[in-house]
């Protein structure tokens, strides 16, 4: 079923057949990140050929009975070339902090006050920090490539409203597959080591069309079909996804710009990402790998986390007031957590310290609407609520994450509608998942396919494992 | 103190089960449904994972390298999946029951001989082998439960036909979520321990429903929308789907009710099973977890094989004629190999001998189309084949996997639609991946989220 993948004959190959610079695209001079992907990914491919040969046989995990019914949390098992969480400083996305990305991704827009998405995407593609025309360029690309079409518009209208947005996102992705260029070069036999310049392809292409499908599907729901579906050349991706919205206020706009950036990578483990990835390694295009993320990110456990934020808060205010004191805030908390549930927009599987893509948007918001009675309850809550956490002694991370901010802002400019916070992750989660995907076609990532067992054979498993240790230890057999 | 002896002698019991006999019970009371089997049956597997985990949690299952990591966990012994094993040797088991097992023990349609897929998902999901009653107890709820929300036809129809069978499958999927009760359940607060109970209840409904939908793409891509889509109560399952696609063949039948068992299940680490797992991990709904399993199995490494192997053959008969000597396959096989592919349909990521799925196939065609031209022509590619991979000497696995065989049988009978071909085996694998998922909430089974690091990390990591 699957084809041979093996180590040896993806060496041969890459020896054989020298890499060879391809032409540009058809309407002049090429785009400047795909050029400089194309010199960068047969540097990488020997680096990565070189670990492999250095180091492949280390060590660097062990699996338990315990780790393997739970989830593979923490194993080690994925590769992720774009972004590395570190539990202490947060993300860093191509090594570099998230805080100096969102500080020297160039504002292309005049007066604008936020990088760009376009930027951001550049960045984790690439792994350089695109200069303002680099930035510039991917924005254009993006307009050139961004309408939808007819028939997938024409579905997206036929779904029945009540049908949940991330599930209509889902079926958009899907039904795009039909311009997959991956799709129409396998069929046609290409070379495995150009498949990333079909999924470069497909992921542009998918990206640009991602606000108008995620617009469209947002004002069937929300606004009875109202709204422009049309790209205005003039204005960047988040400005055209903004006006599509019916919320083009600027600042409205640079909170899109950064929100997109917050979001659009978090290592290649979470759900949204890692199922992009494994349906990517059965060379699934990127417009179904894509939609299979978003069902992953749809789950309530990945997705909806500001969403729980804002209606614990719509409680909390509707409780004791906008204005509540420092003891009434102390004592809803303390009912929350007798309730047996949990504060949500805190803490996290692998963060321990203040999530920085939470204090990024803090500073927008002390920046922008410092006023909203929403923005200043999560400020103080930011200062009460780790040290009620602390005095629990069980909480390994009592700090606030993104999804403590989030739906705060996006309220304030009016995009109300809860629902819909997880397309806006959805659309924003793109970024990340195609840059890894396209860099999983440009290092040949194989197939993934662990063994499963089921918990019978783990027991034999370990009665054999006794037997070989000659009863080293008087354990009880299962 | 008492608790602990039961348990232990539980796990005693349990220590005796390699007698592959000792796997299956049949069922004493006759008028149990699958939902009261399953409700017995959920706390004791749960009490007993809970206490295998308390005893043994600790205990090395395996170490990781990098090139574990590179090489996409082949290997890794990371999921558990209680519904089937693979074994590199002896193929599929489905809850201990090998293939033949099934077909021995399985019930069968009144007139036919394959086992109904209704009885293997009673087997998935309860590890006991159903009676004749309580499979036909199953066709008719599922017959009850298969109609589709008027908002899905609206929208398979307003599908181009120039979309893949396979994309137009997962948004219908997709859309069908807007009924999930088990979506709903959680939104209202259910109670952690009864999630199973309603992602057994999306189960059913979307099993029942998946024939109407896949017969609705088939219908409308291939048949300019013609044909039925009501469901006779009377009939089961594949009846009922071979029916709606506009088959009125008895033998077909019989086959897709073979198809639709032998490609249900197939342990937990193949793409769609394992798309499936992570998603519903992160709890969205069955209907969700789905489709996303069903984006995987539209890739061609995981669900397009068997169309790979048709387009092989055609271009093999083309070239060296309907009936070729064993000389000219020979030929025309090392001529693939030298130009650098594989010959479809052969070879594994597991399995190691010749896949009991192509066995077992290759029997039903044996019976009921022996003269047949390809048929003869897969025979005979079957005995040319591994001895040739063999002698290349740097093939695992020679043999042919179930993908050699499904394609010809389905292209027999009529159905020569390859693209279609792939969503017949979701159909399938939807009994073997669902049944899973109820296990996984049954279970309390965690978010999935392994660790990723950069290459620039591993270096670090190495090196000190």
């Amino acid at each position: 079923m699957q084809k041979t993948n093996n180590y040896k004959s993806f060496k041969i190959f890459f020896k054989n057949v020298p890499f060879r610079s391809y032409p540009d695209c058809k309407n002049g001079k090429g785009s400047g990140l795909k050029a400089k992907l194309a010199k960068k990914i047969p540097i990488e491919r020997e680096k990565f050929l070189g670990i492999k040969c250095l180091h492949g046989k280390k060590i660097i995990g062990q699996i338990s009975v315990n780790s393997v019914i739970g989830g593979m949390r923490g194993l080690p098992l994925l590769f992720c070339e774009t972004s590395s969480l570190d539990k202490n400083k947060g993300i860093y996305y191509r090594g570099k902090l998230l805080k100096d990305v969102c500080a020297k991704l160039p504002r292309v827009q005049e007066g604008t006050q936020e990088g760009t998405p376009e930027g951001c995407f550049f960045l984790l593609t690439s792994g350089s920090m695109p200069t303002k025309k680099e930035a510039q360029e991917v924005t254009n690309e993006w307009l050139k490539r961004g309408s939808v079409p007819r028939y997938c518009l024409r579905m997206i209208d036929s779904m029945d409203k009540r049908v949940h947005p991330m599930a209509q996102l889902c079926a958009a992705s899907a039904c795009l597959n039909p311009q997959s260029q991956f799709v129409e070069a396998y069929t046609k036999g290409a070379r495995r080591a150009d498949y990333w310049k079909y999924s470069y392809e497909d992921s542009m292409n998918l990206i640009a069309m991602l606000p108008t499908v995620a617009a469209a599907i947002y004002s069937n729901v929300f606004r009875d079909g109202e709204g422009s579906r049309e790209v205005n050349y003039e204005e960047d991706w988040s400005g055209n996804f903004c006006r599509m919205l019916g919320l083009p206020e600027k600042d409205f706009v640079d909170l899109m710009r950064l929100y997109m950036i917050l979001h659009a990578d978090h290592e290649s483990g979470n759900v949204s990402a890692h199922a992009c990835h494994l349906v990517g390694t059965a060379l699934s295009d990127p417009f179904l790998s894509f939609s299979a993320s978003m069902c992953g990110l749809a789950g309530p456990l990945h997705g909806l986390a500001n969403q729980e934020v804002l209606v614990w808060l719509t409680k909390l205010r509707k409780a004791i007031g906008d204005d509540p004191s420092d003891e009434e805030l102390k004592k809803f908390i303390d009912d929350t957590l007798k309730g047996g549930q949990v504060i949500p927009g805190y803490g996290h599987a692998v963060l321990r310290d203040t999530d920085p893509r939470f204090v990024l948007q803090n500073e927008f918001a002390m920046k922008h609407c410092k006023d909203d009675p929403g923005v200043k309850l999560v400020t103080r809550l930011w200062k009460i609520i780790p040290e009620v956490l602390k005095k629990l002694n069980k909480v390994a991370n009592p700090y606030p994450n993104v999804d403590a901010h989030s739906g705060v802002l996006l309220q304030h400019y009016c995009l109300k509608e809860l629902k819909f916070y997880t397309v806006l992750f959805g659309v924003s989660r793109a970024l990340g998942v195609l840059s890894q995907l396209i860099w999983s076609r440009a290092l040949g990532a194989p197939i993934e396919r662990p063994k499963s067992f089921s918990s019978i054979e783990i027991c034999k498993f370990i009665n054999e494992a006794d037997k070989k240790a000659g009863k080293k230890n008087n354990k009880k057999k299962c | 103190m008492s608790l602990y002896r039961i348990s232990a002698r539980k796990l005693s019991e349990a220590q005796k089960l390699p007698n592959v006999g000792a796997y299956v019970r049949m069922i004493a009371a006759d008028g149990k449904s699958l939902r009261d089997v399953l409700a017995a049956k959920v706390p004791q597997e749960q009490e007993r994972v809970k206490n295998f985990r308390k005893q043994h949690g600790a205990t090395k299952m395996g170490e990781t390298t990098i090139d574990m990591m590179y090489g996409g966990m082949r290997g890794i012994k990371a999921l558990v999946t209680e519904t089937s094993v693979l074994d590199a040797d002896e193929g599929i088991r489905f809850r201990g029951l090998s293939i033949p097992e099934c077909q021995k023990v399985l019930p069968a349609a009144d007139g036919g001989t394959e086992p109904l897929p209704e009885g293997l998902f009673w087997l998935l999901l309860t590890g006991e082998v159903p009676t004749k009653s309580q499979v036909q107890q199953l066709s008719r709820e599922w017959a009850e439960r298969a109609a589709l929300p008027q908002h899905v036809v609206t929208m398979l129809n307003n599908m181009p036909t120039t979309l893949h069978p396979m994309s137009q499958f997962a948004a219908a999927v997709t859309a069908l979520n807007h009924d999930s009760k088990f979506a709903k359940a959680y939104s209202d607060g259910v109670h952690k321990s009864k999630y199973w109970e309603y992602v057994y209840e999306d189960s059913m409904d979307l099993i029942a429903k998946l024939p109407v939908v896949a017969a609705t793409i088939y219908c409308n891509t291939y048949r300019g929308g013609k044909g039925s889509r009501s469901i006779d109560s009377s009939l089961d399952w594949s009846a009922n789907f071979v029916k709606m696609l506009g088959y009125d063949n008895a033998p077909f039948t019989e086959l897709m009710r073979l198809y639709l068992t032998i490609h249900s299940d197939h342990e937990g680490g193949n793409v769609s099973a394992h798309t499936v797992h992570l998603v519903g991990s992160a709890l969205s709904d069955p209907y969700l977890s789905f489709a996303a399993g069903l984006n995987g199995l539209a890739g061609p490494l995981h669900g397009l094989a068997n169309q790979e192997v048709l387009v092989w053959l055609r271009k093999l008969q083309k070239e060296a004629g309907n009936n070729p000597s064993e000389e000219q396959l020979k030929e025309y096989i090392w001529k693939t190999l030298k130009s650098g592919q594989v010959v479809p349909g052969y070879g594994h990521a597991v399995l190691r001998k010749t896949d009991p799925r192509y066995t077992c196939q290759r029997e039903f065609a044996l019976k009921h189309l022996p003269e047949d031209e390809t048929f003869q022509l897969v025979s005979k590619i079957y005995k040319v084949v591994p001895p040739i991979l063999t002698e290349t000497g740097k093939v695992k696995n020679p043999w042919p996997n179930v993908d050699a065989h499904s394609g010809v049988l389905l292209q027999y009978y009529g159905m020569k639609e390859m693209n279609y071909y792939t969503v017949l085996f979701g159909v399938s694998r939807a009994l073997g991946v669902l049944a899973s998922l109820v296990w996984d909430r049954a279970l309390g089974l965690p978010i999935e989220r392994p660790k990723s690091f950069s290459t620039d990390l591993l270096v670090k990591m190495v090196q000190k």
